[in-house]
């Protein structure tokens, strides 16, 4: 299995990335220079996290520790919808590199479709992109009705990513063929949905984890990057950072592929209305 | 915020002593003398009227006059406590005012439901909460939209008070006149968002708000009678309106329109989302109901929904409707108690085909 999936504007990105949601300075620190031991190379971060600053400073730290330099790694960052109103998108990626300590990002996201503002935002994002300040741009959240609009709207750039929440429980199959249709990367986040007990307690995944000598979230993983999805998962703990990039070493059957699939339950961890009003 | 608040006090204060010392230094020792006084009788009537807010704000946050602002919006689910429960893909919800806030209670029906109706509320806001909320609702979930008798002649509350509770539960690009200020003030010091409400509140308390607790009905039919004219009349005064079957007034035509154009988009959302919106206007007591004519229900409701809702979703009406009409589902001439809100969102249900009869 290919550690790296090619995007459609041909830019390579890891297959697997770690998320910084929530992170002070000190975990932070610990799981990026961890990670990065391990050899994970994307780092997904968004101006709404608050901790580009940080991002920017781990970086060089990186650097400096493990010997891996800033090229070698696959940035993602993301415009928040107080950016998106503010409208001034280039002036937005210019502050984020800023903070980050970086020239370029690999990947700029639209962290949410705001309503009213997302088509704008995303022609202003094609002008960043062909600035070169992000070597991809994508978008996030977005249900089929954003991107028919999107699209609708005469997109010159076609986005080379879709981060969704995306597991087992949550495999919105229309969202993936409309992606698959248009050349669109899909990335999961909360891959492992914090780990729902509807998971940990599940006797199919028990089975095919004891089956692989793996964990339930080794399994899940592995059913992402096994069928292109790039999961972006969040863990502190260095146990299962090591744990997490394991999953190169096995494959899952086509009937425990579809076993996982058949959770899909719509299960929603992050209700969009509520971090994104009138989505 | 805080910090802010320090900070101005802090700077104030340490101004306030230069000046002093400067007076002293320039006007010799009985200058000084005289501007000690002075500085400490300021830190002192400082301090008075400082412990006396203090003391104001803590009695006013024990009123129920602060606490009534606040009633029900703790029904309300948040990030948090969405990742903490469990419940997803919620069947059906409601939004509306104080009506369908009495009006439904799914805690023991057979699908999942919310109600985010609150007292009172105008559609502009009913939309609001929609918009902040909707994604609870799982796909092809079912969407009340609640109106109520003078509803259409609503258009937002002009009292910044009626905003207050919004600060609770909604998000802060949908509240009117939001400021990060008054967000802390409401939180922290309640005293200085209404000073006027808050004083009032002092003085005289208002009851405990306590009718979502109402099972029976406490008033005779001569009783809901005159509730009812009570209704009207502050409706016709509220919405200056001296004769319910005369033409509409221009301010009202003017609010009637605004909000068919807003049920119109309402509609238009919620099926834009994958959800099944229904018009729904909920029983009242004969007593109530018996007050409005059939030219007043055609002009001020029914002409204004025919003329939202050009996609034809349901429109359930149940204002005269006798299977919920009997006074003893009611606490008053207008709202149902919780027995008859059990047994009206079973009718409903029912007749959404939702639940087997």
């Amino acid at each position: 299995m290919d550690m790296y999936r090619t995007l459609n504007n041909g830019v390579k990105m890891p297959s697997i990335g770690i998320g910084t949601y929530q992170m002070d300075w000190k975990t932070l620190r610990q799981v990026l220079l961890t990670g990065t031991s391990y050899g994970f190379r994307s780092i997904d971060t968004a101006y709404a996290y608050y901790n580009e600053s940080l991002i920017g400073k781990a970086l060089k730290l990186i650097e400096k520790e493990n010997g891996v330099k800033r090229e070698e790694l696959f940035l993602t960052t993301k415009i928040a919808n107080g950016q998106q109103i503010k409208g001034d998108i280039q002036q937005q990626i210019d502050d984020s590199l800023k903070k980050l300590q970086t020239d370029y990002v690999d990947l700029w996201l639209m962290h949410w479709p705001y309503p009213g503002h997302y088509i704008d935002t995303w022609h202003k994002m094609e002008k960043v992109y062909r600035s070169g300040k992000a070597r991809a741009i994508g978008v996030c959240n977005f249900r089929e009705r954003h991107l028919h609009a999107l699209l609708e709207s005469g997109t010159k750039v076609m986005p080379m990513v879709m981060q969704i929440e995306y597991h087992p429980l949550r495999n919105v199959p229309s969202m993936i063929a409309l992606c698959n249709e248009h050349g669109i990367q899909v990335e999961a986040y909360s891959p492992l949905c914090l780990m729902n007990k509807r998971l940990t307690k599940n006797e199919n995944l028990k089975s095919i984890a004891a089956k692989y000598n793996k964990t339930i979230p080794q399994i899940i993983l592995r059913w992402d990057i096994q069928h292109g999805i790039i999961p972006v998962f969040k863990s502190a703990n260095p146990g299962r950072l090591k744990e997490n990039i394991g999953i190169y070493d096995f494959a899952l059957s086509p009937d425990e592929m579809e076993s996982l699939f058949a959770m899909d339950e719509d299960y929603k961890f992050h209700p969009e209305s509520l971090n994104c009003p009138g989505y | 915020m805080r910090r802010k608040i320090r900070c101005a006090i802090l700077s104030g204060m340490f101004l306030l002593l230069i000046g002093i010392l400067l007076i002293g230094m320039y006007g010799g020792t009985e200058a000084l003398l005289v501007c000690a006084y002075a500085l400490a009788a300021v830190v002192i009537l400082l301090t008075l009227a400082a412990g006396m807010f203090l003391y104001a704000n803590r009695r006013f946050k024990n009123t129920n006059r602060y606490k009534n602002l606040f009633v029900g919006t703790d029904k309300y689910i948040n990030s948090t406590t969405y990742r903490t429960n469990h419940t997803r893909n919620y069947d059906i919800a409601n939004v509306g005012s104080s009506s369908a806030v009495f009006a439904f209670d799914y805690k023991d029906s057979a699908v999942k439901g919310c109600n985010w109706a609150m007292a009172p509320e105008s559609l502009a806001y009913n939309f609001r909460v929609l918009k902040n909320y909707f994604s609870l609702l799982k796909k092809d979930g079912t969407l009340l939209i609640t109106m109520t008798p003078f509803g259409f002649c609503l258009k937002d509350y002009s009292n910044d008070l009626a905003n207050a509770k919004y600060y609770r539960y909604l998000d802060f690009r949908l509240i009117l006149g939001y400021t990060r200020w008054k967000r802390y003030v409401l939180k922290k010091y309640p005293l200085l968002y209404s000073p006027v409400y808050a004083l009032k509140g002092i003085v005289r308390d208002q009851p405990d708000d306590n009718r979502l607790a109402l099972a029976t009905n406490p008033m005779f039919s001569e009783e809901l009678e005159t509730d009812a004219i009570r209704w009207v009349e502050n409706w016709k005064k509220q919405f200056s309106i001296s004769d319910l079957d005369a033409p509409v007034s221009e301010r009202n035509r003017e609010n009637m329109v605004y909000n068919t154009n807003l049920l119109a988009e309402m509609i238009s959302f919620s099926l834009e989302r994958d959800l099944k919106p229904v018009i729904v206007l909920p029983p009242t007591t004969s007593a109530l109901s018996s007050n409005f004519s059939d030219h007043f229900c055609e002009t001020y409701i029914y002409s204004i929904i025919r003329n939202a809702n050009t996609q034809g979703i349901p429109f359930l009406n149940y204002l005269r409707d006798d299977r919920f009409a009997k006074d003893e589902l009611f606490f008053n001439s207008f709202f149902l108690n919780a027995e008859g809100r059990k047994v009206f969102t079973q009718g409903i249900l029912s007749d959404l085909k939702l639940i087997k009869k």
